[in-house]
């Protein structure tokens, strides 16, 4: 059997260097999970159809369960530890908290990236767009309708903000 | 006003689920940790007559493996003895464990699973439970009917002779798998001091320790399960799985050994839905009185009981329908096929029978051309009623939701064509 | 996953040199999406991967010479996302718009979406319908190819090892032409095609002179339906004669039963998604 070859890859998570020495045969998901020990992303199929295992890289919503280590060398990704500032919690989560969007909660952190993505490139979506964007997510405790409705919420507040500081 | 009834509160541990910082069970980890695969049979019916572990124990990296051999009492269930941690001398669904491999790494892990040669007779399997109640089906067990209900209320026959109608209907429903988005996941560790300590993601934790005490052999004050957060359930994860592999390999290895299920396990190798058979037989007069009812429901187990038998019953409690009925007969049936193993999903054998005899109740107003909401109002039971197990109901207020809903909906009974 | 020797090329030339040296030991990578599910349960087992996501000559949507071009590798959500795609071919901004999810279309590419030959791509159907040509290149040179001659069957083209796709390439003649793209699913995303359906219409005075219907998900490969296509060009396009060429279609289709539908039930569909796909080229006051 061929030996996997070995790459050191060097990308920025969350906004920090990091560094890691991966196979070729490794996916993102499992540098983050099993290497970096960053957790939060799940793990739910591993063949791109469930969306719990999504993050940004270069700021787009992707599964991380489909990208092959070596290929996220040079880019940047952020994943659900890396939302909130600190303690300061993003909208979107204090949205998903206050509109009990969350129920067992596994696909809550790719759900958040999902509509982090979407906020970023459409700041004040309609409902539709919102159901759009987080299409690639799947919950089966089905809080679809609160979840929708937090990302609703969050858009507003974030535009609110933006609007004062503007 | 109440400080928590009509209010929204946050969830407990809300922060931690946004943060991404709630551990599931794939999340917990320990240092020198073994990861494990489980070898499943990958056929559904055969007489087992070998495994042959040693290609897998020469792989570089397999620190141990385990069969039905290394299990101390091969079998658990909740209420039939009837299912092995690992398959002994039978295979009898695709998803039976075989054996169990612990390693340093999960790729080796699942090239040593692969390794391991099963010698097997390959037997006639049944997939279809009205076909394995004959008597000449293949046998999954001993006898395939391991348990029957029947309920008996009032004259039957009588109540049929009264009938100025009668209406059978069959009914059946598919499995279902609860796709829970995270996969099953367990961490066993068998510490020096000769405790086992269990993480998995269950539902019942202390049904699972109670398993493992029987199959391991070991008192329940040395066995700890924890659950960490469960990420959904909906009751697959409900039962004993592979836990006790899991713990073998961690007492044969003397490390943590770790198991996460593939998405592809989730789906042969744990419960669903029973699917049933259900026959509905009613009588009733043009007036729109039901004189009798006679059910008949088969509950295709799978493999193995696991929650046949109590989802059964419940569904068998509610199989004639919340109606006034005065003359009952059920029977329930469960039958041991060699598919998927049925188990507990939310309605627990309800949702089944409440099709069954809901889709019944519209075709038997029909047939007497009577809208289908008057008909329900005319026959939906009240407080004082009694059911056909006996019961007698207090505070039942099926009469006030059935009119509640018909304002709601805007449902014409008077004069209404039902639709 | 089983071991593999990851290849990242840093130019088109390093690529084609590669590929040519390798020949059937590699599998090309662009987005992946298709390719890691594949090698993940061990159907695809490649000794070399090599990865052409990065390969900038490869990423471009532009109209040359009065052709859309489109580079190989270029996202399905850029697909989606551009004006120039949604102005002269809407099908394919359509088909692009109902690819797999978000993150899917974030990382499929044109040509991977292509190149799978999954019955059911949705790509291909607005492509043929446009009787669009890739641009196929190896160490050796390079060729074009309809994108209807792509197929070979189920997951199989007519590439040989050492080739890639470069560009795909819809003609002008069809740009200024009327299309439509329909897709039906067991769910509105992140779903396969259990038919799609691609039309291209040509008027003149509300008569059709040249037509294109394309279906998806019906036959082993993307398909053309000749005999409805055939129907309907010299007639005036109303509701009959759109009926009949979707009836055509439908007697076109080879259908199998799978997991996603019938076959009984696909051919219906195939009907009905082509009848509405027809009308929804013409608008109510266009109709004859």
């Amino acid at each position: 059997m061929t030996e996997a070859s070995t790459h050191h890859i060097r990308f920025t998570l969350n906004g920090s260097e990091v560094s890691a020495d991966v196979k070729a045969n490794d996916t993102l998901l499992n540098v983050l999970r099993e290497q970096l020990g960053y957790t939060g992303t799940k793990r739910g199929c591993e063949t791109g159809e469930c969306g719990a295992c999504t993050v940004l890289v270069d700021g787009k919503a992707v599964n991380a369960c489909l990208i092959l280590a070596p290929k996220v060398d040079g880019r940047a990704i952020q994943t659900i530890e890396g939302l909130a500032k600190g303690a300061e919690l993003h909208p979107l989560q204090k949205a998903f908290i206050e509109e009990g969007a969350l129920q067992c909660g596994f696909c809550g952190p790719g759900m958040l990236m999902s509509a982090k993505a979407l906020l970023d490139e459409i700041p004040n979506p309609t409902e539709d767009q919102v159901r759009r964007g987080i299409s690639g997510n799947i919950c089966r405790c089905t809080g679809y309708a609160k979840i929708v409705k937090a990302i609703m919420k969050a858009s507003r507040q974030m535009a609110r903000v933006g609007g004062e500081g503007a | 006003m109440s400080p928590v009834i009509g209010q929204r509160l946050p969830r407990h541990d809300a922060v931690l689920q946004v943060t991404g910082r709630s551990l599931y069970g794939e999340d917990i980890k320990m240092p020198g940790m073994l990861y494990c695969k489980v070898r499943r049979a990958g056929i559904p019916h055969a007489r087992l007559i070998e495994v042959d572990t040693s290609a897998a124990e020469a792989i570089p990296g397999v620190m141990g493996v385990v069969t039905a051999k290394d299990v101390p009492f091969n079998a658990f269930g909740f209420t039939h003895l009837d299912q092995p941690v690992m398959a002994q001398d039978k295979i009898r669904y695709e998803g039976d464990a075989i054996a169990g491999v612990a390693a340093t790494s999960l790729e080796v892990a699942d090239q040593a699973a692969k390794a391991i040669k099963i010698k097997y007779e390959e037997l006639p399997a049944v997939f279809d439970p009205l076909e394995a109640m004959k008597p000449d089906a293949p046998k999954v067990h001993k006898d395939n009917i391991p348990t029957h209900f029947t309920v008996v209320h009032g004259d039957i026959e009588k109540g049929f002779a009264e009938a100025d109608k009668i209406i059978e209907e069959r009914y059946t429903t598919q499995f279902v798998e609860h796709v829970h988005i995270e996969p099953h996941a367990q961490l066993a560790y068998y510490d020096p001091t000769g405790r086992l300590t269990v993480w998995t993601t269950v539902q019942r934790p202390f049904l699972v320790a109670s398993d493992l005490g029987k199959v391991l052999k070991m008192p329940l004050s040395k066995i700890r399960v924890l659950t960490p957060c469960i990420g959904g359930g909906f009751g697959g994860k409900n039962e004993m799985t592979t836990e006790a592999i899991v713990a073998l390999l961690s007492m044969k290895t003397g490390r943590p050994v770790k198991l996460v299920f593939t998405r592809e396990e989730e789906f042969t190798a744990t419960t669903v839905r029973h699917p049933y058979v259900m026959f509905y037989k009613t009588g009733v007069k043009m007036d729109g009185t039901i004189t009798a009812r006679e059910v008949k429901i088969i509950s295709d187990a799978g493999a193995y009981v696991s929650w046949g038998e109590s989802t059964l019953t419940k569904a068998l409690v509610h199989a004639a329908g919340p109606y006034r009925i005065p003359n009952v007969r059920i029977e329930a049936y469960l039958v041991y096929t060699n598919n998927n193993i049925g188990g507990a999903m939310r309605g627990f054998g309800v949702p089944q029978a409440g099709y069954a005899y809901e889709c019944h109740t519209d075709s038997v107003a029909r047939a007497i051309g009577m809208d289908p909401m008057e008909f329900r109002m005319k026959n939906c039971v009240v407080s004082g009623d009694t059911l056909p197990t006996g019961q007698t109901l207090q505070n039942a207020t099926l009469d006030e939701i059935l009119k509640k809903l018909s304002s709601m909906s805007g449902w014409k009974v008077a004069g209404g064509d039902g639709r | 996953m089983r071991p593999f020797v990851y290849l990242s090329p840093s130019s088109l030339d390093e690529c084609l040199k590669v590929l040519g040296e390798l020949k059937d030991k590699a599998k090309i990578i662009a987005g992946g999406t298709d390719l890691v599910v594949n090698m993940r349960a061990e159907t695809v087992n490649p000794e070399y991967v090599v990865d052409i996501e990065r390969l900038r000559e490869l990423r471009f949507i532009r109209i040359d010479d009065g052709n859309l071009r489109i580079g190989a590798a270029t996202k399905i959500a850029q697909i989606e996302g551009s004006e120039l795609v949604r102005q002269k071919a809407f099908a394919l901004y359509q088909a692009a718009s109902q690819v797999g999810a978000v993150q899917t279309r974030n990382l499929g590419t044109i040509a991977g979406n292509l190149a799978s030959a999954v019955p059911s791509a949705d790509m291909a159907p607005p492509l043929i319908a446009m009787d669009a040509e890739l641009v196929v290149m190896s160490s050796g040179g390079q060729r074009s190819l309809k994108v209807e001659d792509l197929f070979a069957g189920p997951k199989a083209t007519v590439l040989k090892p050492d080739e890639v796709i470069t560009e795909v390439v819809i003609p002008g003649t069809s740009l200024n032409d009327r299309t439509w793209f329909l897709k039906l699913g067991r769910r509105k995303a992140l779903t396969l095609a259990i038919v799609n359906v691609a039309v291209r219409l040509r008027m003149a005075e509300a008569v059709v002179r040249e037509a294109r219907v394309a279906l998806g998900a019906v036959a082993p490969v993307p398909m053309r339906s000749r005999s409805a296509e055939e129907w309907l060009v010299g007639r005036p396009a109303n509701a009959e004669n759109f009926r009949i060429a979707a009836e055509k279609a439908a007697a076109d289709s080879k259908p199998i039963t799978d997991f996603r539908a019938g076959a009984e039930y696909r051919r219906k569909m195939v009907k009905v998604l082509t009848k509405r796909a027809l009308s929804a080229c013409v608008g109510e006051g266009e109709m004859a």
